[in-house]
C-alpha cells in the first residue's frame, strides 16, 4: 500500500536526495502530490496517469497521496515523473518491491510513455546514494561520468517495468548512446580519448589568423598566462572580438577535476555536454541585452546557473562592455573577488562557483571612430559618461588594459603566418607550472606578501614603481596589480630569473589604456 | 514685489542700462529681438510698454520675426506672455544684483560700450562684463580652435597668448576647453602686461564648462569676461555661434590654432571673413585631425601662424600702420631663433638632456611625433623590441621629454608643462 522510491531533485548546481512516497488507500479516487512541488512537479499526475494507461499498466481507481521528502525543500521540474510512477506500481502490488530495492530513478514522462531526459543528469546522479540508478537514455552519458552508481535506462515505462521485473534484459547503454558511451570513458578518470564527437568551431580558431596587433597577441598571451583579467578597447574592426575568441586556444587543458566541475555545471544549465575528448576551457559571450539572473544565475522557480558559473575554468567575454548596464556588470565583483557567486532568494540560498577569466572589449569612447589618437570627435562630457558607465572598482579588476588599433594594410596583406595558438600555449602552460609551485593556480592569485617572496624587483625595477607611485600615475593597489603582470612577463622570459625593468614597463604599457579611458583623449 | 509707491519712486532713480539689463533678462530673450527691441529706444520706455496690457512692441516683434497665427488668440497670448514676464521682473532689483555681483552693463553708443562694436552689423544691445574690458581700445586678437586640442596646440595656443600679451596685444577668445583656455592661461601669466578678455556663450556668472572654473575667477581679476546674455543664462548650444561672431568683431586679427573639419572655430572664421577681419591658421601635422580645418584654411588661401612674430605682422597691418607692437616680441623671435637646432625641433633647452640619451632612448625618440602614436608604431620605428622600447619611453618621460596621451605616446618639449 506504501512504497517509497529514491530520486533527486536540482538546486543550482547541486542535486539534492528526494524520496518519493506514495500512499494508495481506499475512498474517494484521487491523486495529490505535497512536499512543495512546483507547478511542473504538480502536473506529474497527469503526465504519469496518461502514461500508465498508454503502457498498458493499470490506474488505481482509490486514493493516492504522493509525498517528496524532505518535504521542506522545493521540488523542481519533470524529473520526479519518473519515481512517482514506478512508486504508484509497487504501491499498488503491479511490481514487486523487491525489484526496485537499491535503484533510484529519475526521468521525465511523455503521455506515451517515453522517458525524457531531464536537465542536470550529472549533478542528480551524483547526489543519490542509491548502489543504482535509473536514468533516461539521452542522460546515459552524464550519468555515467559520475563513475560511482551502476547506470540503467529505459526507452519507455513498459521496457522499464520489464526490465525491472525481470521479463527482458536491460537495454545496452552503448547501443543506445554511442558518444555518450564514449564521453564518459574520455572524462575524468579516462585521459584525453579519441575526439569521437567531432571538432567544434573553437578547434578552429588559432592565433596564428591574427595579422599584427602586437601588443593585442602578447596581452592574450599574458592573460592566459598569469590568469589577469583583460580590458581590450580599440576601435570596431581592430580585431578585439578575433583576439579574446582565441584565448582558449592558448589557455592550458582542463585537468580532471575542472573537466568535471564544468560538466557539471553545464549539465545543471541543461546544456549539451561539450564532445568526446574535449578539454578545451569553455568560452561563453553572453550579449550584453542579458538579464542579471542570466549572467549570474538565479530564476524564481529553477536556481540555473548563469553565464559567469558556464564561464568557470574558462573564459567569459563580454564584448561592448560600455554597453552593459552598469548594474549587471557590479554584480560580476564578487565573483571576481571570491569565485562563487552566492545567489540569496526567500526560499533558498545557492552557491554558483564562478571562477572565470574575464575578458571584455569596447570602443574607446562612443563614436568609437577615432581617426587617430586624441582626435576623436565626442566631447569631454559625453567621453566623461562613457568612462562613467563603468564603476571604478570594476575597472579595478582588470591587470591588462591594452588599446588595440586597426592593422595597417601591410599587416593584412602580409602572408607570413604569425606564431601559432600551439607555441604560446607552450609557454603558457610553463608560467603556469611556475604558478602552481608557488602555490596559486595563477600569478594572478599571488597575495602581496608572496609577491614580495617571489618577484624580487631589481633596483632599475624599483626605480621605475617610485617614480609612478611619486607621480600619481600608480595607487598602492594598482603596484601590485603591476608587479604581479611583470612577474607573469618574467616568467614568460625564460633567460630572466628576476622581475627587471623592461618588465615593469611593459606591464606599465599593458596597462596604459586605463589612464586613456579615464582621462579623456588629451593630456593623459 | 514691493510697495507701487516706493518702487516707482527708485525706478526713477535707476539709470537706462538698468532697464536694458532687466529687459535683456526677461524670459525668451534673444540677442536678435534684443536689438530689435532696443534698437534706438529708451530702454525705460520699453519696460514699461512690455508691462503694458496692449504691447505695441510685442506686436512688431512678432511681424518682425513672422510668427506664424499673428493677428489671432495665439498673439493674445505671447504678448500676455511677454506682459508677465515684465511684470515679474523688478529694475531695482535686477540693478542691486548686478551691483552687488560686481557686475558692470553696457548699453551702446554709451561709453564703456567696446568701440570696435558699436558699428557693427550684429552689434549687441547691450553688454554684461565681469572684470576689465576696457584694454579692448587696443590692439586685439582672437586665438581660436578646437575643444579636444592635442598637446601641440594647447602648447602652440599658450605660447601666442603669452608672446601676444607681453607685446600688448590683448588675447580675446572663448573660454572653452582645449585651445581657448590655453591661449587664455598663456596670456593670464603675471608679467603680462595685457589683460586678456574672454567672451562667453551664457551668463558671466554661468561657469562653463566647470573644468574651467578656475580659469574663469583668474579672468574676473586679472582680464575680463563679456557676455551679451543677462546673468544666469544657461550656456545653450545656440548661444555659442552667436559668441563666436562677437570674438571676432572684437578682434583685429583672428589665429585659429586647431580645428577639425566643420569645427566650431570655424563659426568665427566666417564671421572675421563677413567682417573683412585677417585670419590666420597655425599649420599642424598633415596626419593630425585636430590641424585638418586649419591646414585646409592654409591651403584655401588663409595666412600662416607661426609665432607671435607673424601675428604681430598682421595686427600692425590691420592697424593701418595706428600701432606697432611696444616691444617687438623679443621671446618669440628667440624661438623662431632656436627652431631646428634642437633635434626635435623644441627650445634649446633640450639638447643639453638629449646629448646624455642612451642610443635606445635616442631611437624611440626620434620614432615620436608631436601627435600621439600608438605605442606599437614607435616599437616599428625604434626598431626596438617591445620591452626595451617602454622601457627607454619611460626614462624619456622622466625627463619630460615623452609623454602618455591617450593610449599613446607622444614627444613633449623638455621645459613646459
Amino acid at each position: 500500500m506504501i512504497a517509497s522510491i529514491p530520486s533527486a531533485t536540482l538546486l543550482g548546481v547541486r542535486g539534492r536526495p528526494v524520496l518519493v512516497e506514495v500512499h494508495v488507500s481506499n475512498g474517494l479516487p484521487g491523486f495529490t502530490v505535497v512536499g512543495l512541488p512546483d507547478a511542473a512537479c504538480r502536473e506529474a499526475r497527469d503526465r504519469v496517469r496518461a502514461a500508465l494507461l498508454s503502457s498498458g499498466l493499470p490506474w488505481p481507481l482509490r486514493r493516492v497521496t504522493v509525498n517528496l521528502a524532505p518535504s521542506g525543500i522545493r521540488k523542481t521540474g519533470a524529473g520526479l515523473d519518473l519515481p512517482i510512477a514506478i512508486g504508484l506500481l509497487v504501491a499498488i502490488g503491479e511490481l514487486e518491491s523487491t525489484a526496485v530495492a537499491g535503484c533510484a530513478f529519475v526521468g521525465e514522462l511523455g503521455l506515451d510513455g517515453t522517458i525524457r531526459s531531464v536537465p542536470g543528469a550529472l549533478p542528480l546522479t551524483d547526489a543519490l546514494t542509491a548502489p543504482a540508478v535509473v536514468v533516461p537514455p539521452a542522460c546515459i552519458s552524464e550519468a555515467l561520468l559520475v563513475g560511482r552508481p551502476i547506470v540503467r535506462t529505459a526507452r519507455s515505462l513498459r521496457e522499464l517495468v520489464d526490465a525491472l521485473s525481470g521479463r527482458i534484459a536491460w537495454p545496452d547503454l552503448r547501443a543506445l548512446s554511442p558518444a555518450g558511451a564514449a564521453l564518459a570513458r574520455a572524462g575524468p578518470g579516462g585521459g584525453p580519448g579519441n575526439a569521437a564527437g567531432g571538432r567544434g568551431r573553437g578547434d578552429t580558431l588559432d592565433l596564428a589568423d591574427v595579422r599584427g596587433q602586437r601588443m593585442g597577441r602578447l596581452a592574450v598571451e599574458v592573460a592566459a598566462a598569469g590568469g589577469h583579467h583583460l580590458l581590450l578597447s580599440g576601435p570596431p574592426g581592430s580585431g578585439k572580438t578575433m583576439l579574446a575568441e582565441r584565448l582558449p586556444s592558448v589557455l592550458p587543458p582542463l585537468d580532471e577535476a575542472q573537466l568535471l566541475e564544468t560538466y557539471r555545471i553545464h549539465s545543471a544549465a541543461a546544456l549539451s555536454l561539450p564532445p568526446a575528448g574535449e578539454r578545451r576551457p569553455p568560452f561563453r559571450a553572453p550579449h550584453h541585452g542579458i538579464s542579471a539572473p542570466a549572467l549570474i544565475g538565479g530564476g524564481s522557480s529553477w536556481m540555473r546557473p548563469g553565464e559567469a558559473s558556464l564561464a568557470t575554468n574558462g573564459v567569459l567575454f563580454l564584448d561592448e562592455l560600455g554597453e552593459f548596464p552598469a548594474p549587471l556588470l557590479d554584480l560580476l565583483r564578487q565573483p571576481l573577488e571570491e569565485g562563487v557567486i552566492r545567489v540569496a532568494r526567500a526560499r533558498a540560498t545557492v552557491s554558483f562557483p564562478a571562477r572565470f577569466l574575464l575578458v571584455a572589449a569596447m570602443n574607446p569612447c562612443p563614436c568609437g571612430e577615432r581617426r587617430g589618437i586624441g582626435s576623436c570627435v565626442c566631447s569631454a562630457a559625453q567621453l566623461a559618461r562613457y568612462a562613467r558607465r563603468l564603476s571604478g572598482p570594476l575597472l579595478d579588476r582588470f591587470d591588462l588594459h591594452v588599446a588595440v588599433g586597426r592593422p595597417s594594410v601591410c599587416e593584412i596583406l602580409d602572408s607570413a603566418p604569425a606564431e601559432s595558438s600551439a607555441a604560446v600555449a607552450a609557454r603558457v602552460a610553463k608560467v603556469r607550472a611556475l604558478a602552481r609551485r608557488r602555490g596559486v593556480i595563477a600569478n594572478a592569485a599571488l597575495s602581496s606578501a608572496d609577491l614580495e617572496v617571489h618577484a624580487p624587483l631589481t633596483k632599475g625595477a624599483r626605480a621605475l614603481l617610485e617614480r609612478q607611485l611619486c607621480a600619481g600615475a600608480l595607487s598602492a593597489r594598482g603596484l601590485y596589480r603591476i608587479r604581479r603582470v611583470a612577474l607573469t612577463l618574467a616568467d614568460l622570459d625564460p633567460s630572466k630569473m628576476t622581475v627587471d625593468e623592461g618588465h615593469v614597463a611593459m606591464a606599465l604599457e599593458l596597462r596604459a589604456g586605463r589612464a586613456a579611458l579615464l582621462g579623456g583623449p588629451g593630456e593623459s | 514685489m514691493s510697495a507701487p509707491g516706493g518702487a516707482a519712486r527708485q525706478a526713477d532713480d535707476l539709470p537706462d542700462v538698468a532697464f536694458a539689463a532687466t529687459v535683456a533678462g526677461l524670459v525668451s530673450m534673444t540677442p536678435q529681438r534684443l536689438q530689435r527691441l532696443l534698437r534706438g529706444r529708451a530702454a525705460a520706455e520699453v519696460f514699461l510698454d512690455l508691462s503694458a496690457p496692449r504691447s505695441r512692441l510685442v506686436s512688431r516683434l512678432m511681424r518682425a520675426e513672422q510668427t506664424p497665427g499673428h493677428g489671432g488668440v495665439r498673439t493674445a497670448q505671447i504678448v500676455d506672455a511677454w506682459r508677465r514676464a515684465a511684470l515679474a521682473a523688478d529694475p531695482c532689483l535686477v540693478w542691486e544684483r548686478l551691483a552687488a555681483s560686481g557686475t558692470t552693463v553696457h548699453r551702446r553708443g554709451t561709453p564703456g560700450y567696446p568701440a570696435r562694436l558699436v558699428d557693427d552689423r550684429a552689434a549687441p544691445e547691450v553688454v554684461f562684463v565681469r572684470g576689465a574690458i576696457d584694454q579692448l581700445d587696443g590692439p586685439c586678437v582672437a586665438v581660436v580652435g578646437t575643444r579636444s586640442a592635442t598637446y601641440y596646440g594647447s602648447n602652440v595656443a599658450a605660447e601666442l597668448g603669452a608672446d601676444l600679451s607681453d607685446a600688448g596685444v590683448v588675447v580675446v577668445s572663448g573660454l572653452a576647453a582645449g585651445i581657448d583656455a590655453a591661449a587664455h592661461e598663456g596670456a593670464l601669466a603675471p608679467e603680462n602686461p595685457t589683460p586678456p578678455v574672454a567672451v562667453v556663450g551664457g551668463g558671466v556668472d554661468v561657469v562653463y564648462p566647470a573644468s574651467s572654473s578656475r580659469l574663469w575667477s583668474r579672468l574676473e581679476t586679472g582680464g575680463g569676461i563679456l557676455s551679451e546674455a543677462a546673468p544666469g543664462t544657461p550656456p545653450e548650444a545656440w548661444r555659442f555661434p552667436l559668441r563666436n561672431r562677437l570674438v571676432a568683431a572684437l578682434a583685429h586679427v583672428v589665429v585659429v590654432v586647431e580645428s577639425h573639419k566643420g569645427g566650431g572655430a570655424l563659426h568665427t572664421v566666417t564671421a572675421a571673413d563677413e567682417r573683412g577681419v585677417t585670419v590666420l591658421a597655425v599649420p599642424g601635422s598633415v596626419r593630425s585631425p585636430a590641424s585638418e580645418g586649419t591646414n585646409a584654411l592654409i591651403a584655401d588661401g588663409c595666412g600662416v601662424a607661426r609665432d607671435a612674430a607673424d601675428v604681430l605682422a598682421a595686427v600692425e597691418l590691420a592697424c593701418a600702420g595706428g600701432w606697432s607692437s611696444a616691444r617687438s616680441s623679443a621671446r618669440s623671435s628667440a624661438r623662431r631663433a632656436s627652431a631646428g637646432t634642437a633635434p626635435g625641433g623644441g627650445p634649446r633647452l633640450e639638447t643639453s638632456v638629449t646629448a646624455r640619451l642612451s642610443p635606445a632612448e635616442h631611437s624611440a625618440l626620434e620614432a615620436l611625433e608631436d601627435v600621439a602614436i600608438p605605442f606599437e608604431l614607435v616599437c616599428e620605428r625604434s626598431g626596438l623590441d617591445l620591452a626595451a622600447t617602454a622601457v627607454a619611453l619611460e626614462r624619456l618621460a622622466t625627463l619630460g621629454l615623452a609623454a602618455r596621451s591617450g593610449s599613446g605616446w607622444e614627444r613633449r618639449s623638455a621645459g613646459r608643462r
